[in-house]
């Protein structure tokens, strides 16, 4: 689509035909900036609107219980929310005749820290090779280790453990959160240097292959811990090592969770 | 005779007073540049304080950082034996803080003194020295900020014991608030000049109050909020929170916190007793070991956070809301909540 009109029309109808129970779009405040709304009255889609603030990945609420329980849901999704929205769907944590996308063309111009200049699905299904950020991996890639370990402490040194990176990311659906297990206690939930390093790590790692780089958890951390370069790092390692690149096919699940006899091991060591 | 005790004070002259704060070996902790946000940090060198830059940015996180740390242990055990910690409590001065900032360290001392006098919390007020800088400076407010309508003032001494503010372009007004404050000065004044002052930084407040965009006066809602405990309205309003903790761990005035065992790495039965900072905006924060949430939904418990606030806290204290309008909360929410407009919406008071 096009055009917000599209959007709000199409909206309309779904609701006023009961496909869906809940439309999730940008809405405005008064002369303030978007964020997200909930629509469940047809009369009410002209709320709905779309400029470059609109940042946000909605994808995160579709699984939120109080959203699911309206059943049928329609979304308002950008290039890079649509890749969210079909990697639930790759992990059968949606299915994709209960979920409508209302997908807008997006400029790319939003102002969410760093998250639009390094887009690569302007174009939603061709995704462009480079990023941005690869020059600052590369800058890192090329320090002797202890440096690098330093470069991380510094980062994690700040976390503060809201979780506001797990809390704003679709793809951290899980109803128990390793962090959050005390029986044993797999990661300390101490804001102490072990503790932010077990966690950043591991949830880093439990997103291999399955972020789709929409640039959320970075936009939302409060003390700025550059967890876009340690995203894009992995994201690319499984490119570069799977040629997959995650929330492209809604059929194609990511490898990590996979397993095939063929697959590539020989970096396994 | 002259009215008030305070004292103009040139750049140069708050710049040697920074020197000898630090030449005297007191700890100063004041706003440091991390990144592009400002954060309450360990100043070794007088030119490490951005003055033009705290004039004008509020620390992402509240300076409560210093007295009620993200994690400080309070005990330590080694098999059977348990040692009680004494948190270390140098002599600090702290800095650059804002009057709500100072204010809601008010607030906290009312919390950490009602059941229990938490040692951790006072004996590093005890040992703090604190210097804020009144709002005076054309950017200080900004279009979060509504201290004013939360019963705070933007020129406000309380809760601090020296108080700066901008005096025209070059020089600043000096005022001392308490006789820490004084003890402090008296200390560190040499080759400062001072010159005797009948103003204060109260004077300046009516040209300030133009800046705010919050107007409206919250100090009389915890009288209506109970009306609006389940009201839809309410929920709309915070559907989109995702239940993150960065309201409640940017606050100045937020104080949950949870206690934890960390077994020391490499040892067995060997550890410390950690209290962490919590938020009732997470899941877990009501989570009984069962399984059962009473706090099902994420708007309840934004809900929760708003009425502890504006409603519980000041049955339970004083009239005073635990809100001191700093906007914290609103400039870092990843969904733009925001306390001010929720509640002003919600009761029916318009919206700014
Ligand atoms: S960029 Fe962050 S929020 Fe977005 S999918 Fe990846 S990990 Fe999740
Ligand atoms: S959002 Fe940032 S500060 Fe919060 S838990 Fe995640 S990395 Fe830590
Ligand atoms: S109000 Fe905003 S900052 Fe607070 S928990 Fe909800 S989403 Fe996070
Ligand atoms: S609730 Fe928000 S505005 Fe009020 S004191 Fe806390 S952070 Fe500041």
């Amino acid at each position: 689509m096009n055009s917000i009109h599209e959007v709000r029309e199409e909206a309309r109808k779904l609701l006023e035909e009961k496909r869906v129970g809940m439309v999730i779009g940008y809405g405005k405040g008064k002369g303030k900036k978007n964020y997200p709304i909930f629509i469940t009255d047809p009369q009410k889609v002209e709320e709905l609107h779309f400029e470059s603030d609109c940042f946000y990945n909605l994808a995160v609420y579709l699984r939120k219980p109080e959203v699911c329980s309206h059943g049928k849901l329609a979304i308002v999704v950008k290039g890079c929310d649509a890749r969210s929205v079909r990697g639930l769907f790759s992990e059968n944590q949606l299915k994709s005749e209960e979920v409508v996308m209302l997908e807008l063309k997006c400029d790319a111009k939003g102002i969410g820290r760093d998250k639009c200049t390094t887009c690569r699905v302007k174009n939603p299904l061709t995704p462009e090779e480079k990023n941005p950020i690869d020059g600052e991996i590369a800058k890192i890639l090329a320090m002797p280790m202890e440096e690098r370990f330093r470069f991380f402490a510094e980062e994690f040194k700040r976390c503060i453990r809201c979780y506001a990176c797990r809390q704003i990311c679709p793809h951290c659906f899980c109803k128990t959160c390793i962090v959050e297990k005390s029986e044993p206690q797999w990661i300390s939930s101490t804001p102490s240097p072990l503790g932010n390093w077990s966690w950043n790590f591991t949830r880093a790692f439990h997103l291999i292959g399955r972020c789709v780089e929409c640039g959320e958890c970075a936009r939302a951390c409060p003390v700025g811990i550059r967890l876009d370069i340690l995203n894009r790092y992995l994201a690319k390692s499984v490119e570069e090592k799977y040629q997959f690149i995650a929330g492209m096919d809604e059929k194609a699940a990511p490898p990590l969770t996979t397993y095939k006899q063929n697959d590539n091991q020989d970096f396994i060591r | 005779m002259k009215s008030y005790n305070s004292s103009i004070v040139t750049k140069q002259g708050l710049k040697q007073l920074i020197e000898n704060i630090l030449a005297h070996k007191y700890r100063l902790l004041a706003p440091k540049k991390s990144g592009e946000q400002l954060s309450f940090e360990t100043i070794l060198r007088a030119e490490e304080v951005v003055l033009n830059q705290l004039l004008r940015t509020m620390t992402t996180l509240s300076p409560k950082e210093v007295f009620f740390p993200r994690t400080e242990p309070v005990l330590r055990y080694t098999g059977q034996e348990m040692h009680d910690v004494e948190p270390p409590t140098p002599e600090t001065v702290l800095f650059g803080i804002r009057p709500c900032d100072a204010r809601g360290l008010e607030l906290l001392d009312k919390v950490f003194t009602w059941d229990y006098n938490d040692k951790f919390y006072l004996k590093r007020r005890e040992a703090t020295t604190i210097v804020t800088f009144a709002c005076s400076d054309q950017a200080s407010v900004d279009e979060h900020c509504f201290c004013l309508g939360v019963g705070g003032d933007p020129t406000a001494s309380s809760g601090s014991d020296l108080l700066l503010s901008t005096n025209g372009d070059d020089a600043f007004l000096l005022e001392v608030i308490t006789e820490k404050g004084e003890r402090l000065l008296n200390s560190c004044k040499e080759g400062v000049e001072l010159q005797a002052s009948d103003k204060r930084a109260a004077d300046q407040l009516e040209a300030i109050k133009d800046r705010f965009v919050r107007k409206q006066d919250l100090t009389e809602v915890r009288h209506k909020m109970p009306e609006y405990f389940d009201s839809d309205q309410l929920v709309q309003e915070t559907y989109r929170c995702l239940g993150c903790g960065i309201c409640a761990m940017s606050c100045p005035t937020c104080h949950c916190f949870d206690i934890v065992d960390e077994p020391k790495a490499g040892t067995l039965g060997e550890g410390a007793r950690v209290k962490n900072w919590d938020a009732c905006s997470f899941a877990l924060f009501t989570k009984h070991a069962g399984g059962h949430n009473p706090r099902e939904l994420q708007c309840q418990r934004c809900r929760q956070r708003y009425f502890h606030k504006l409603a519980y806290y000041p049955q339970k204290f004083s009239e005073e809301s635990l809100c001191v309008g700093c906007g914290r909360c609103s400039r870092s929410c990843p969904v733009g909540l925001d306390i001010y407009q929720a509640v002003t919406h919600v009761l029916g008071k318009g919206r700014a």
